[in-house]
């Protein structure tokens, strides 16, 4: 499948061969200058959909690791607004739309495989979305209301001993205290621990407009570590005309990026309703 | 081993008189099959077994009911107090009949014909009552009692109402047609063999019964010749054969006892294992702060599973401790006990095809507990895809540990995945209520047609409050639908009501997909018309318009 989706990708930054890139176990090209990190034993990853397997290091989700789903890092972008100014030290966040459908990829991707996932804190998940995706609904365990200050870090980390998929939405800033607790709990246990946190306001109104002052006030509330870093870069939708068309085709550019295997980040662009293949861009 | 001499009290139509109708033509359906009916629609040609589309043609003013085990046994309980009265030792088979060992209890009350009569006046009371509560006003059937060799033959007894003298069951059964026997696979395998009475069967060779019919056959045959249910346990079962657990804080409700009972469950099947034994006799007992205790007898057709001896729990603490003043406790219950009574050889029950799947899912529901035990039962709960239109509508939430509907996800995922997408412009055809209730059952049909539903992608974001916004034309003035479904003008800006009335222009639009829905019952009736609209920002958003005001139903993100 590799080959196919890649031959009519663009060139790719240092000149690799395209098929090095795609980490799929069994993948290893032979010939190129530096070893390529080996891809992970398949027991110590969580599935992923295949159009997304090219992302992440091991062609998976990190058993025992922390993803955090994010806006991208607000270097330059040529896309959105950066509005007014920001706390010194905090990097301006921006707006990632698409946020959400990355983590319904992702739910997709396990739960299709017969693996449990349990969503805490995100009661407008929208999961006619995730089943056309591809989701087994009756494998994601949803927790909307985890309870306050004191509750949900034993709801997340009970999770946690329990399914292998967490995707945890923090209702509030979490001290970094608790976000050490919840990365060791899922290390112990081999379960993924996936904080989606798009620094939006809460609220009804999550993915409005969050430009300006709302924007300004909305700070990443995952304080702690991360072994990846999930992103969206640019998101676009096409098929909708001014009063005909309809929303049809979506692209999508992720990054993912973060420690060790991972810490060149890798871009791919999918489309939503997903292709067959991805689409990886580089390996910058 | 001789059979247990044994009396039956059954109360005919139990589900019926449960659901406080026995007095009106009315069904009990579970899977749009009829389970079980009143007299008087059993008057009108209702017959078990049959559709609920033919029963209603049948009878069309036939009141219809969904199956609930948990009413059934809850409402049961002061039937089996009554009992209780003349032998600590009653039995549970199902809702509806329970049975009590006769000797002892015969002796004292002046031999059976005297207890028969004692005991069917006690339940027969029961029943008065419980049907004068749930708000029945003729009497339901009267409360039959038999009594026979052995639990079947007593069951059957009491349908006739009869006495069995002792040591005749036998004989008396071999009239019986097979079909009593309550399997339908097999009595149709042994009609066509030309076996039509338990007397026929009876005469048959037990290993050859055995080797043609397996176990289930071997059960049938154990029945037909009068002997006891249940062969002798082989093997030793282990001696301690009880689950106890403690409740510090004491519990007042039946859910928070489920979660305890899970834990004693799984230990007493995981002590059964080893020997190769399953229960099919379970012994609840609870235990509160004043001292007051309650006990019952729960006996399965079939070895009970964990989750059946869960439920088993939940019923009859919720019937103690909802029921009537009188037998309610007065404190929280601080000890449950599990006690197997009776097992069987463990002849296996089929599991998920990966047993590894099976052990992960046993995890999760142990997890699962403990999370609903610090959050209430609510507060956990699993998606199902359902018929709808709008994207809050096209999924079900249900509380994790209740019975799922049949229509599966997967299902339906995968399904509407594979269609096409171009499929836009959906008329606003007026929903008919058939169609509706084609859809909510359509199991099989792939995509239920639902007009005015939009077509995929759905949107990854549904605002569980819709957050309020203005749509403007170009010149600034609102945007309205027609009555023939189109904008009354061009859609250009949208305005966020909240949060300082920040305006952002619309780049595209599509819609209006009006929906009418449930128009025939005035009090139900919504009409909404929704419009997909991408904005300056480059997000895209569904709107939609409810009684002239523009709310933002869901985002695209």
């Amino acid at each position: 499948m590799a080959t196919s989706a890649l031959a009519g990708a663009p060139a790719l930054a240092g000149g690799r061969p395209a098929d090095s890139i795609v980490a799929g176990p069994g993948l290893s090209a032979p010939g190129h200058s530096r070893p390529s990190p080996g891809p992970l034993p398949r027991e110590r990853v969580l599935p992923v959909l295949p159009q997304l397997a090219g992302l992440f290091p091991g062609g998976g989700l990190p058993r025992g690791g922390t993803v955090l789903l994010g806006p991208a890092q607000a270097t330059d972008t040529p896309f959105g607004p950066r509005s007014g100014t920001c706390a010194p030290g905090l990097s301006q966040p921006r707006r990632a739309p698409g946020l959400t459908s990355m983590l319904l990829l992702l739910l997709a991707g396990s739960s299709s495989k017969g693996h449990w996932c349990a969503v805490v804190g995100l009661p407008e998940l929208g999961l006619t979305a995730a089943a056309e995706m591809g989701a087994d609904l009756s494998r994601v365990v949803l927790v909307p209301r985890p309870g306050s200050e004191g509750r949900w870090q034993s709801v997340v980390s009970t999770l946690l001993e329990t399914v292998d998929l967490v995707c945890f939405a923090p209702g509030s800033p979490v001290r970094p205290t608790d976000a050490r607790r919840l990365a060791a709990r899922a290390r112990e246990r081999g379960s993924t621990l996936v904080v989606f946190d798009p620094a939006f306001p809460s609220g009804a109104a999550r993915g409005l407009f969050p430009t300006g002052e709302r924007a300004r006030r909305a700070v990443a509330r995952w304080p702690g570590p991360s072994d990846l870093r999930c992103g969206v870069k640019e998101s676009s939708w096409s098929g909708l005309e001014s009063g005909h068309g309809l929303l049809s085709l979506r692209q999508l550019e992720a990054e993912v990026g973060g420690r060790g295997a991972a810490s060149r980040p890798r871009r791919g662009r999918l489309q939503i309703p997903l292709e067959p293949v991805m689409t990886l861009l580089s390996q910058s | 081993m001789t059979p247990v001499r044994t009396l039956v009290v059954w109360c005919p139509d139990w589900p019926v008189v449960a659901a406080g109708l026995a007095d009106r033509p009315a069904v009990i359906v579970a899977a749009n099959r009829v389970v079980a009916s009143s007299a008087a629609a059993r008057a009108e040609g209702v017959r078990l077994g049959q559709r609920r589309r033919e029963a209603q043609g049948c009878c069309p003013e036939l009141v219809v009911v969904g199956e609930d085990p948990a009413r059934d046994a809850r409402s049961f309980e002061p039937v089996v107090v009554a009992v209780a009265e003349f032998t600590p030792q009653v039995e549970l088979t199902r809702p509806g009949a329970c049975a009590l060992p006769v000797r002892a209890a015969a002796r004292y009350f002046g031999g059976e014909a005297s207890l028969a009569v004692k005991v069917r006046d006690a339940a027969g009371a029961a029943v008065v009552a419980i049907a004068r509560a749930a708000g029945t006003t003729a009497p339901g059937p009267p409360c039959k009692v038999g009594i026979a060799d052995g639990p079947f033959a007593a069951r059957l007894a009491a349908r006739e109402g009869v006495i069995v003298p002792r040591s005749s069951s036998v004989e008396w059964l071999s009239h019986f047609p097979v079909e009593v026997l309550g399997r339908p696979e097999l009595t149709d395998v042994l009609r066509r063999l030309g076996i039509g009475t338990l007397g026929e069967l009876g005469e048959l060779d037990e290993a050859a019964v055995l080797a043609r019919f397996g176990s289930e056959g071997g059960f049938a045959h154990r029945l037909a010749r009068g002997l006891d249910e249940r062969p002798l346990a082989l093997g030793n079962p282990p001696a301690d054969l009880t689950a106890c657990r403690e409740l510090d804080p004491p519990a007042d409700r039946a859910d928070a006892l489920g979660f305890v009972a899970v834990g004693l469950a799984e230990e007493l099947l995981g002590r059964l294992a080893p020997y190769g034994l399953a229960a099919t006799q379970l012994l609840v007992e609870a235990e509160t702060e004043h001292g007051e205790s309650l006990r019952r007898c729960w006996r399965g057709d079939r070895p009970f599973t964990a989750r059946a001896m869960v439920d088993r729990v939940r019923w009859q603490l919720e019937g103690w401790l909802q029921g009537p003043v009188i037998t309610a406790p007065t404190a929280g219950v601080t000890m449950l006990r599990l006690t197997v009574g009776d097992t069987v050889p463990d002849d296996g029950r089929q599991m998920d095809f990966e047993g590894g799947l099976a052990e992960a899912s046993r995890q999760v529901e142990r997890g699962v507990a403990r999370v609903q035990g610090l959050l209430g039962h609510e507060a956990v709960l699993i998606a199902q895809r359902a018929g709808g239109r709008g994207p809050a509508e096209q999924i079900r939430l249900v509380a994790w540990g209740e019975e799922l509907g049949g229509d599966h996800g997967a299902k339906a995922a995968s399904s509407s995945t594979a269609r096409p997408k171009k499929e836009r412009g959906q008329a606003s055809r007026r929903s008919r209520p058939g169609r509706r209730a084609a859809g909510a059952a359509g199991k099989d049909r792939e995509v239920p047609p639902w007009p005015g539903r939009l077509p995929p992608p759905s949107p990854a974001l549904v605002h569980p409050v819709p957050v309020p916004v203005e749509i403007l034309d170009p010149d600034g003035s609102p945007v309205g639908v027609s009555g023939r479904g189109r904008c009354t003008s061009v859609p250009s800006h949208l305005v966020l009501a909240v949060g300082g009335g920040s305006s952002v222009a619309i780049t595209g639009w599509s819609g209006p997909w009006p929906a009418d829905e449930r128009w025939w019952d005035p009090a139900a009736a919504r009409r909404r018309a929704r419009l997909q609209v991408l904005l300056a920002d480059g997000t895209a958003h569904l709107v939609v318009l409810e009684q002239g005001k523009w709310c933002l139903e869901a985002t695209y993100d």
